[in-house]
């Protein structure tokens, strides 16, 4: 029998719809973003040099954030091709290398006016220096993660796959008291 | 333990982020070193009350090796530093 694999996004299952306080506008919502692409840039280089050479290969919709000494993550929505892939790594080279995550890590989007009570219920980071289109690695609870600031009101998670879904379920338990709105992808 | 370790490269974060490694004042051996350096490196460590140097790593932040200079008493961190950067004559 021949075998036909099928990609399942890793939050394919979760429940969308209003969770915990049920009345008024949501504190937050939590959004499965799409399965783009997700690569670490690591090198002697600055995150100027990486989104230059990002949005020289047409990624310009890309965020380009820290993600400790020496590494970036480059993120976005649009599809990892291998030819979008090898162009990057080309631009990069010679400074930066530049190592696929497309397929194992997941992005979740977190936003509302009270994202930011419900990020430090779980993160140690000092928030109130952490401006937008800052990124850093981090513990949300006991899980590794990024934590991108996109907007003023909306952060950016991206998890290790097998992860995501636990990650979820953490953010719902601490949005509770906020009211959550959960948007599946 | 000091609860708040200031990473020299992403800021003061909480020590759940780190995994203690011990003292950083021993040098390791050589490969060939005679078995009695090695056995001295492996086994034979001080442990000290007040200020001494240790390596500390960021697990779930940058993932580098830092020294913490620190007082195991006092838990005051006194100076931190890149393990590998301090190892190649840079600062931190």
């Amino acid at each position: 029998m021949p075998e036909s694999p099928c990609h399942i996004p890793a939050l394919a299952g979760v429940r969308p719809g209003r969770l915990g306080k049920e009345d008024g506008a949501p504190g937050v919502t939590l959004r499965a973003l799409p399965e783009g692409l997700v690569v670490l840039a690591l090198g002697r280089s600055d995150r100027k040099a990486v989104l230059a050479a990002t949005v020289s290969v047409g990624l310009a919709k890309c965020s380009v954030s820290d993600a400790g000494f020496e590494q970036w993550l480059i993120a976005g929505d649009m599809p990892a091709s291998p030819v979008v892939l090898a162009s990057l790594a080309q631009a990069l080279a010679g400074k930066v290398y530049v190592s696929d995550q497309s397929h194992g890590r997941v992005r979740i989007a977190l936003s509302g006016p009270r994202s930011m009570n419900v990020l430090a219920k779980g993160c140690g980071i000092d928030f109130a220096s952490f401006t937008v289109g800052t990124g850093a690695m981090t513990l949300y609870g006991h899980l590794g993660c990024h934590v991108f600031r996109a907007e003023e009101t909306v952060f950016h998670l991206t998890v290790l796959r097998s992860f995501a879904l636990a990650l979820w379920d953490e953010l719902v338990e601490a949005g509770r008291e906020f009211g959550v709105e959960a948007r599946a992808l | 333990m000091a609860s708040l370790i200031p990473c020299p490269h992403c800021g003061t974060r909480p020590r759940e982020e780190f995994a203690v490694k011990g003292d950083a004042a021993p040098i390791r051996p050589e490969l060939d070193a005679p078995a009695s350096d090695w056995h001295e490196y492996l086994h034979l460590r001080d442990n000290p009350k007040g200020r001494h140097h240790e390596f500390w790593h960021h697990v779930s932040g940058c993932r580098r090796w830092l020294i913490v200079e620190r007082d195991t008493a006092s838990h005051e961190i006194y100076s931190i530093t890149d393990a590998a950067s301090a190892k190649q004559g840079g600062g931190a």
